[in-house]
Order: C-alpha cells, then structure tokens, then sequence
C-alpha cells in the first residue's frame, strides 16, 4: 500500500477492534441484519434438484433472499455502520458486476452517508440496470477509463480518491481482498453465513455437511460460509472459481487454479498474471468472478489443502442456473451457479445419505438478460 | 552501502530529480529526454517501470505507462536499453512490488546496478514491506516515502531506515493531482533534520519552478514528474517539443541554484 494510506488503516484497525468487541455496536448490527436485511436467511433442502441429481443430497443457504439479493449486504452494513461510528461523512466503494455497489449504496440510504462508487466503464455498459438501481438509491456512480475499465481498475480509482479524502471518507471494500484489516473485517462480517448455516443444517440433519460448496470471485460468500466449519476436519470445503471458456484458453478468472503468488491492492496472494507482474485481463460470464486475485485466506486454505478449489465454466455455470430454476423454482445469480455447478457435477456418484451445502450467495435476476443472450447464441 | 547517498551528498547543490516514465512517448524520444536532463542540470533521473496498475499514480502518470505497457516495455527491455546508455548522473527506478517481486529483488538489483541505477522506489511498499528488498541492499539505494499524513513518529522511523533520500510526499493525493501541504511538509522535515542527517526530496504534485525553489528552501531538492510529463503530452505534435522540454528542465534548474 502506499504510505500515505498505511496511518489511515491503522486507524481503521483499531477502529475496528474497538467496535468488534463492543455490545453495543454488534447489537446494533445485529438488529440492522435481522429488522432490515431480514436474516436469518432459510436453509432450503434442494429436494426435487437432489432427486433429478440420484444422490447427495443437497441443501442451499439462500442468501439470494437477503435484501438487496446477495450476500454483499452482510459486509456493507457492517462497514458502513463502522464508518458511521469513526465519524466519517462520506464512504466510497468499487464494484464490478454491480451488487457490491448496490449493497453499499443501500446501506448508505439506510443510515444517511453520502455514497460514490466506481465502476469501470466497460461494466457501467453492462450492468445498466445496477447502475441505475444505485442512482435511484442515491448514490453517485462514477465510469473508470483507466487500465482495463472493469473491476480492478475501480478497486485503483476508489484507493486514489482514498488518498485523497481519507479524514472524511470510508473505502468499503466488498470482498476479502486489499490491504488489512479489509480482508479480517469482511471475512468476519460474512461469517454470519456460516454460523447461521451450521446452526440450521444441525437442526434440519442432525449432523454437519459433508461438503460445503461456494464460488468464489474474490472469496467473501467462500469465506463467509467456510468460517464456521474450518474446525471440522470431517467437512469437505470446497471453492469454485470462474473457469470461463475453460482454463487452457487463457480466458478465465482461476486465480487459485493459474495464477502465482503476488502483490496486488495491498495484500500477497495468488493473482492471474504475465511473466513480468503485469495483472492479466480475467473472463467469467459471471461479472461478479471477474477479478484477477483471491483473498489471501484462501490462498493459505489452497496451500494447507484444508479447502479444495476447482473450477465451473462459463457453459456448466449456465446448465446449473438453468437446472436450479427448473427443478426448485429459484434463479440462481451466475456467479452463485458455479458453486451449484460443481455440487451438480458430485452429487450423482455420493451416496443418498451424503449431504452438499451450497452457498447461494445470490438471486439471478440480474442475470436473465445475459444468460437469455447467451442461450439464443447457441441456437 | 548506500550507493545513491554517496553520489547525491557530492553535488552540493538543491537536488533537481525529474521524472520520466520509460518508453514515453517512444524509447527512441525516451532515451533523448534523459539525455536532455543530463545536459540541463539534473542531479539524478527517476525511471518509471510501468505497472497495469499504478495506484499510486494520477491521471498523467497513468497515461504515460499505459502507453508504455502498450509499446511493450518490460523491465528486461529497460535492462537492455539502458545498457547501451552511460550517463554521469545516476538512475532511480520508481515501480510497483509486484515488478520487482516477479523479476526477484536480487536479479532486479543486479541488473539494475549494471546498467546504471543507484535507487530503488517501490511505490506501494512502505516501511512494513522493507524486509521484501533485502536483496538490493548495497546495489541500489532503498528509499522510502514519507507522507504529510505519516504521524511523526513513523517519519522519524521511516528517515532511520530510508536510502539515498527520504522522498517526501508533498500532500493528500496521487502523483501529479496533490496539493502542496506546505505547513505538514515543513513540520516533517523538522522531525527528519532533528533524528537524522538523510536527505529530504518533497514530490507529487511540484508544478512550477517557483514552488519547487520555495519548497528547496527548507528542503534538499525536489522530484518533478507529472509537470513535465504533462508537457510532453501536450505538445509532443509540435516539432519544437524537445527544446521546450529542455528549457522546462533548465528553469527548474536555475529556480533551485537561485534558492541555494
């Protein structure tokens, strides 16, 4: 990072600290996640999807049904509240696909902060309808030119601006990536996916999950939903990332699968990158999987093996969305169809009683336009 | 053991550092410019290695290197270029950790050194990555950035530590879009001079040569990058580019010694 903002995150960690073990402020958030976002969020057994499947069965945490349609309301209550308490007047987030800077701009309305995200042009162009979705909610959305104009480039924008107006604005950052705290803070905030998930799975099966499956982009939902299960040994944790036209094409965002240790936005990781440390331009139909890095927690999780991480492809990504809408009614976002992808892709060969936890970490409804495009393609 | 140090202390005169950023507008015009400099009184040039993602870096600076980037520099291009360049002024290169981190800090070093850099900026490593560059010590010059925004006491400790210089940035912002902070500036080179004898070069946002004489007062020179660059894309259709480039140089020049 540079120096100008190491005195900044300082204050942010002990900010943090301070906040993390006061009662009053969690039960402040507390009331927000339940009065307002509407958590807990159900754990659904996926019964006609699992019988189709012939084997495990497979259950989903719907964080599709949190407000605002994903899991990234989770974080940004939290960080936005956080901002309130420091005294910030203004926050500033990035955003790729667009339910980041949703989730931000919301929870700026709900508790009265001035909101700017970025968002690279090339995503402003297609994701019109988020952008919009944040100006109707009061935020001001702000096109990046510079670099590659998608998501990393909004993540450099917003870090400058930082730089910029550090006294008075808060950079809340929407995944588990960028400097500390960043990565602590959101994994801990997302962890309530977890330890609602574990709680609901016990009373619905009497016993933990055999796998626990999530996508993963930068990783929070991952990280999220992996959380409460890190100690148990006997639950398979598994990552998906974005194999996007197949990983032998170039074209993908596998960061854990292709990439190689690095430093980006602050932290040491696994990042998709040329030989000379130049970033590398990522696909995924997904646009929520589209960054080139992963959180470094999973990075050590891949190192360690206590997590596996694997890879859907654009064309399976969009079978499982497909397939999820048919047999149980839900619309999957894409990005969350990776993770089902992969619980679709092992479920037949694990016996009946086997059980998949599925992260659902998102609704598709901004997705139909895309996956309708994409389906006439083909025809 | 600190090989930019040794050369600079020698010149004893307010420090003029230009920036530019390699392969701008063409390695051909590129190589010019630092020839430019050398003529017109610079103490030392600063190299940008571009990066895909400079964040430190303002709106001119990222310009530069995209265009760089898109003309394929890469820091072996750099290596083999400069090889044929020898200069009496020494080089500093100024990129980002992960340039440095995949070419490995000890190649980078090497190479550098050979072809006649004497520092080292890593932009987005400040004083807590300083055990990444361990493998540059004694070839190149590891300098640190100070900012207005650094508490003292970190200044104090980031002056102990840095190499060659302290470059101190000269407000809130990113390279070329800062304001000046003239009073926070002033107080943090008090703090360096009380602790210890290292030199103290303000950049970011230095844009006239009457800012860069006031601020040369207090301070031992100054770094400018954006200003100049800024002049070069603006003017770079006109056929008359380079000799306004020099007389650009030539005025920060002449501002300093005036200072002095």
């Amino acid at each position: 990072m540079p120096e100008t903002l190491v005195h900044p995150l300082e204050e942010l960690e002990e900010a943090y600290e301070y906040y993390r073990k006061d009662p009053e402020f969690q039960e402040e958030l507390r009331l927000y996640l339940t009065t307002y976002a509407g958590r807990p969020t159900p754990l659904t057994y996926a019964a006609r999807l699992s019988r189709e499947l012939g084997g495990a069965k497979i259950y989903l945490k719907r964080e599709d049904l949190n407000h605002t349609g994903s899991h990234k309301l989770n974080n940004t209550l939290g960080q936005v509240l956080l901002a309130k308490k420091m005294g910030k007047k203004r926050i500033i987030a990035e955003t790729g696909a667009g339910q980041h800077g949703v989730a931000t701009a919301t929870a700026c309305a709900l508790l009265g902060l001035e909101c700017q995200v970025y968002m690279g042009a090339v995503d402003v162009e297609r994701q019109k309808l988020n952008v919009f979705r944040m100006q109707v909610l009061g935020a001001q959305v702000i096109p990046v030119y510079s670099g590659s104009q998608t998501l990393k480039d909004a993540i450099n924008e917003a870090l400058r601006d930082w730089v910029r107006n550090v006294d008075t604005t808060h950079y809340v950052i929407g995944s588990v990536v960028g400097p500390h705290p960043y990565p602590t803070m959101v994994r801990d905030f997302q962890s309530v996916i977890g330890r609602e998930a574990k709680e609901q799975f016990l009373e619905q099966e009497g016993r933990l999950p055999d796998y626990v499956i999530a996508c993963v982009g930068g990783g929070s939902n991952a990280i999220g939903i992996f959380s409460a299960f890190l100690p148990y040994g006997d639950v398979r944790l598994v990552g998906v990332e974005a194999g996007g036209l197949g990983l032998d094409t170039g074209k993908h965002a596998a960061s854990i699968g292709r990439g190689k240790k690095g430093v980006l936005h602050g932290s040491m990781s696994l990042l998709l990158q040329d030989e000379f440390g130049q970033i590398q331009e990522t696909h995924s139909i997904a646009a929520g999987l589209d960054y080139p890095g992963v959180g470094p927690e999973h990075a050590f999780l891949a190192k360690t093996g206590r997590a596996q991480y694997v890879t859907a492809t654009d064309e399976e990504a969009k079978e499982a969305f497909c397939l999820l809408a048919r047999t149980e009614g839900i619309i999957p976002a894409l990005e969350s169809a990776h993770a089902l992808a992969y619980a679709i892709k092992i479920a037949p060969s694990l016996p009946r009683e086997a059980t998949v936890l599925v992260c659902l970490s998102g609704r598709g409804d901004k997705d139909v336009e895309v996956v309708m495009r994409s389906l006439a393609k083909e025809e | 053991m600190d090989p930019l140090r040794e050369v600079l202390e020698k010149k004893k005169r307010k420090l003029f550092v230009p920036y530019l950023t390699f392969g701008y507008p063409d390695i051909a015009s590129f190589c010019t410019l630092l020839r430019i400099c050398e003529e017109e009184g610079a103490d030392a040039v600063e190299v940008g290695i571009p990066h895909s993602d400079p964040v430190a870096d303002g709106p001119v600076i990222q310009t530069t290197s995209f265009a760089a980037l898109k003309q394929g520099v890469t820091p072996p291009l750099v290596v083999e270029v400069m090889a044929g360049i020898r200069l009496s002024i020494p080089l500093i290169a100024m990129t980002y950790g992960n340039i440095v981190l995949q070419y490995g800090v000890g190649r980078f070093a090497r190479d550098f050194r050979e072809v006649g850099f004497r520092g080292l900026i890593v932009a987005d490593f400040p004083l807590e990555a300083w055990d990444f560059l361990k493998e540059a010590q004694g070839l190149l010059s590891r300098i640190l950035l100070a900012s207005v925004t650094s508490p003292l006491e970190r200044v104090r400790r980031i002056a102990e530590v840095s190499e060659g210089f302290v470059y101190l940035v000269s407000g809130k912002g990113v390279t070329g879009k800062t304001e000046v902070d003239f009073s926070a500036l002033r107080e943090r080179v008090a703090c360096i001079r009380r602790h210890t004898s290292v030199l103290v070069l303000p950049g970011f946002g230095i844009h006239d040569p009457h800012q860069a004489a006031t601020l040369a007062e207090y301070t031992d020179g100054v770094i400018v990058g954006s200003a100049l660059l800024e002049y070069i894309i603006r003017n770079r259709d006109t056929g008359t580019w380079m000799e306004g480039f020099a007389a650009l140089v030539r005025s920060y020049r002449r501002a300093l010694d005036g200072a002095a």
